[in-house]
């Protein structure tokens, strides 16, 4: 892979590039899926393909190839150049990037199990058995399990000297329940939505995950929901559990505080933020017990790599500090913008065609002291709601609305009935502010995020959020 | 690129290494450019190379399974053959996997254009030069992009079956941004020449002046005016919540026991017909069946919901031609929807309105409730106060929480003009703009 690394660098810096990188990948992914009994797919996938990035003429240009050849990495190392002199012609000054340290370093994700290496078959009777717990009551009309295996191994080289391996690893499993009758139909899903739990890690997870243990409360929970109340609307107290405040933290401080919106750059898709560089330091973003860090080096986090596709080492850092504003997710190109000389280490490709751009890193919100039952105790009429079911969320990240697949009316410190479609919406500061309870670390959980998108051309990442179970007072629910 | 022969030569070693009884070949082939500007200069600008894509489905004794890879030299196919071989002795023979698709009739479509194609770097950055010109004399900032591609799809099967398209497409998009105002202008073809980027300008300017200094508007029932990149968002997830047919069998579609039934009013027809002009798609299935023209609401009334071989099977029909990968878990899919067209134009909808909300695109809309199909989202880039039969000012953009059911019983008038626009989640369908009245707004957000 070294010749090739050197052929792509020397190839764009011979053509006028002031910085290149080639990142080489190659991918294997697996992906089960049963539904009602059966196999709904089973595929395997193997990628291979380089992506050359370079800067030339003060301006970006990209180009790959999935033909992994000498002639192939010399015409796109060439190609991309060109694209960067096209990119020239309309720019208002040149790119900079900070200055960071060169690495040659070869890192990998931990993990106890290959879940490449565990059999087949032993994959298909787990999800097999779950299916048949789930199926076990005839109002449960699909029944959909599944596991995901991605292992991505990369060569990076960059033309300031960085040469890093890395070989990542992730899995993921999960299933759901559709419950249909009486006109509606209504899904309860474990041990999360949008296929389960993912993480940085090996098929321990598998076994951590107690999937054959949840799966009758999964169907249990399915059946009460079409029967269950409406979610009753107004204004009132709001628990969120600890997966839907994952994207709760996902959609409305992730995205916000990702530098290249805030300065535009996804201005013709995702949107930009309201958390402007004036607000930096400055914004109450929520309550004073609001604590959420920003970490590339948690343990089983969808984003802990060794080093980013900038080649900057991996970093803890926070976003909103007791409160306030603290803190941006950067990459080597705009961390400049907002006067800080060192990358966040934030910037991700998706696989060997897309170009690295900034991706929210793993963000969590630390854990506070509370005990799920004493906070519900607590609380005199809310909602706790669970699982998330759907997300919306305006350009700016500040106007959400968010579904969930589940609630639990509280009255008087108990919770009395389970209430379906239960749904929420609010201000992203007002709502942050809104937070006066957070439960302890025994209740906190790392949630893998595994479809995140972003870019044009469409790039999906993977990232994590660590939760616990936390109160909102005085929130919209019950949206209509 | 490859050409039908090239594609012939690949899918003929994969037949020839496979030891399955029956064997699928999809070959996905593709460049694809894209040139993103924000803030009046180029930001990203990035090119795929002739991408390979080679997904083969094995079938041997009741088993399936599928591998997919971007090698296709001959130990890479033989290796991948092995694999996927070894996937099916892990499983249990399943009964209901069909044999697979014999050879095909279908009419081919013209959708490439060798110009689209070659379209450069250079040529794209001009266009938007152009743009971002007219964007900074009116003191704006424009952001967007321009893309072209060229795509290949071979499918191919052991029972003889092979069929070929190529296809192009180009995109240009200009978001004009002032310091309280957006304004959005988009178009998609199969021909970058039939793309005026400086008439797309100058219709997105145009709405970022109209609504500066937006003003709120309290939550509740208006009447709405939908431009078609607005209306487009209903038509994606009736696509993907209602109207294929394994969703409908299962019960989980609005649709499921309706059909026969009116659901919407009677000035509401949807159809999916990937021959209609305006359409971008390709004219078979991933199955390699034909897809045909459905009428799934006419004036109103659910008819038909669309088909893949498993799910017609079921239901004593035949395939629509609307199948995804075989096999999947979601079922068959719409992807070349049309709402018909009425006799109104945007002009005289605004005309006929007393008081009224004008909205250009939804923004991250997504599902509350499958069944009802009740939809939220927000308004964005361009989002206009109607008073007295014209547009009197901008207001700042709204949340809706909305049946999509209701809300098509509810169209008052539909333009005759129709426009093939892409949803925020992806898929392009072909809309008239809606005047809708008893529109649910469910809040306001602060810009």
């Amino acid at each position: 892979m070294k010749d090739f690394i050197h052929l792509a660098l020397d190839t764009a810096t011979a053509r006028g590039a002031s910085y290149a990188d080639i990142r080489i990948i190659q991918e294997e992914h697996e992906d089960i899926q049963i539904k009602n009994g059966r196999i709904g797919s089973l595929d395997q996938a193997t990628t291979f393909g380089f992506g050359v990035r370079v800067i030339a003429d003060g301006a970006w240009g990209f180009a790959c190839s999935s033909k992994v050849e000498r002639s192939e990495i010399e015409k796109i190392s060439a190609l991309a150049v060109d694209i960067a002199h096209a990119s020239a012609s309309l720019k208002i000054e040149d790119i900079q990037l900070t200055r960071e340290n060169i690495y040659t370093d070869f890192w990998t994700t931990p993990y106890v199990i290959d879940p490449f290496r565990v059999p087949l078959e032993e994959k298909i009777n787990l999800l097999m058995i779950i299916d048949k717990i789930l199926r076990k009551d005839k109002r449960i009309k699909v029944a959909e399990s599944g596991m995901s295996f991605k292992r991505e191994h990369q060569w990076l080289g960059t033309s300031e000297g960085s040469l890093i391996e890395q070989i990542l690893l992730r899995s993921g499993a999960g299933y759901s329940a559709h419950a249909v009758g009486k006109g509606d139909t209504q899904v309860r899903s474990f041990p999360s939505s949008f296929r389960g739990q993912y993480a940085s890690m090996g098929y321990e997870l598998i076994n951590n995950l107690k999937l054959v243990e949840n799966a009758e409360r999964t169907r249990k929970e399915a059946i009460g929901l079409l029967s269950a109340k409406p979610c009753p609307s107004g204004k009132m107290d709001l628990i969120l559990g600890g997966d839907q405040l994952a994207l709760q933290i996902h959609e409305s401080v992730g995205h916000p505080t990702e530098l290249d919106r805030v300065f535009g750059a996804e201005e013709s898709f995702a949107g930009s933020s309201f958390a402007t560089p004036e607000k930096y330091k400055n914004l109450r973003y929520g309550s004073k017990i609001v604590n959420l860090v920003a970490d590339g080096t948690v343990p089983g986090g969808l984003a802990t790599v060794g080093y980013d596709d900038d080649a900057v080492r991996s970093q803890r850092w926070h976003i909103v500090k007791d409160g306030m504003f603290t803190g941006y997710q950067t990459n080597r190109e705009y961390a400049l913008k907002v006067g800080e000389n060192k990358s966040r280490s934030c910037c991700r490709a998706d696989g060997f065609t897309r170009i690295p751009m900034i991706r929210i890193n793993n963000l969590s919100l630390m854990p506070g002291t509370w005990k799920l039952d004493d906070l519900i105790k607590d609380t005199k009429h809310g909602i706790l709601m669970e699982t998330n079911k759907s997300w919306s969320i305006d350009q700016m990240r500040l106007n959400f609305q968010f579904g969930c697949e589940i609630g639990w009316e509280i009255k008087n410190g108990k919770k009395i009935r389970m209430v379906k479609n239960p749904t929420y919406q609010g201000i992203t500061p007002e709502f942050w502010g809104s937070c006066d309870a957070i439960c302890d670390n025994q209740h906190w959980t790392l949630w893998g995020v595994a479809n995140c998108g972003k870019g044009q051309p469409g790039q999906r990442a993977e990232m994590s959020h660590g939760t616990s179970p936390t109160r909102f007072r005085g929130v919209n629910v019950g949206i209509k | 690129m490859l050409n039908p022969e090239a594609a012939q030569q690949i899918v003929k070693k994969i037949m020839l290494y496979s030891q399955a009884d029956q064997t699928e070949v999809i070959i996905q082939n593709y460049s694809k450019s894209l040139t993103r500007y924000a803030n009046n200069v180029i930001t990203q600008n990035v090119h795929e190379n002739e991408i390979m894509e080679v997904t083969i489905r094995v079938i041997k004794d009741g088993k399936t399974a599928r591998m997919t890879t971007t090698q296709v030299d001959d130990d890479s196919l033989k290796k991948v053959l092995r694999q996927a071989m070894v996937l099916l002795k892990n499983q249990k023979k399943d009964p209901k996997i069909l044999s697979l698709a014999s050879k095909q009739k279908y009419q081919p479509l013209d959708t490439y254009v060798e110009r689209t194609a070659k379209f450069s770097p250079l040529k794209r950055a001009q266009a938007i030069r152009n743009a971002v010109v007219e964007c900074t004399q009116n003191n704006l900032k424009g952001s967007g992009i321009f893309s072209n591609s060229n795509t290949v799809l071979a499918i191919a099967n052991s029972k003889k079956l092979f069929n070929y398209h190529r296809a192009t497409e180009a995109n240009f998009t200009l978001t004009a941004i002032g310091p309280d105002s957006n304004g959005w202008a988009g178009e998609t073809n199969k021909d970058v020449d039939r793309i005026d980027t400086r008439e797309i300008a100058k219709r997105a300017i145009e709405k970022a002046l109209k609504s500066k200094d937006p003003v709120s508007l309290p939550a509740g029932q208006y009447t709405v005016i939908l431009e078609p990149a607005a209306a487009v968002e209903f038509l994606l997830f009736m696509a993907f919540q209602g109207f294929g047919a394994l969703l409908y069998q299962e019960g989980r579609s609005f649709l499921s026991g309706k059909l026969g039934k009116k659901l919407m009013g009677y000035n509401i027809s949807i159809v999916d017909d990937v021959y209609h002009p305006q359409n971008l798609g390709m004219p078979f299935d991933f199955e390699g069946l034909p897809r045909q023209k459905v009428s799934l609401i006419e004036n109103g009334v659910a008819k038909r919901v669309v088909y893949d071989r498993l799910t017609a099977k079921k239901a004593k029909k035949q395939s629509t031609g609307h199948a995804l990968p075989q096999p999947n878990t979601h079922g068959p899919l719409p992807t070349n929807l049309i709402l018909m067209p009425g006799d109104s134009s945007l002009k005289e909808m605004i005309a006929s309105t007393k008081k009224g909300v004008l909205v250009t695109e939804f923004h991250y809309t997504n599902i509350i409730d499958p069944m009802k199909m009740t939809l939220t989202g927000m308004t964005r880039n361009g989002t206009f106060l109607i008073e007295n039969g014209t547009i009197s000012r901008g207001i700042k953009n709204m949340r809706f929480t909305e049946s999509v059911l209701k809300a098509l019983s509810n169209v008052e008038l539909l333009s005759k003009d129709l426009k093939l626009c892409n949803s925020f989640f992806g898929g392009g369908f072909v809309t008239p703009s809606l005047k809708i009245n008893n529109f649910n707004f469910s809040s306001g957000t602060k810009f």
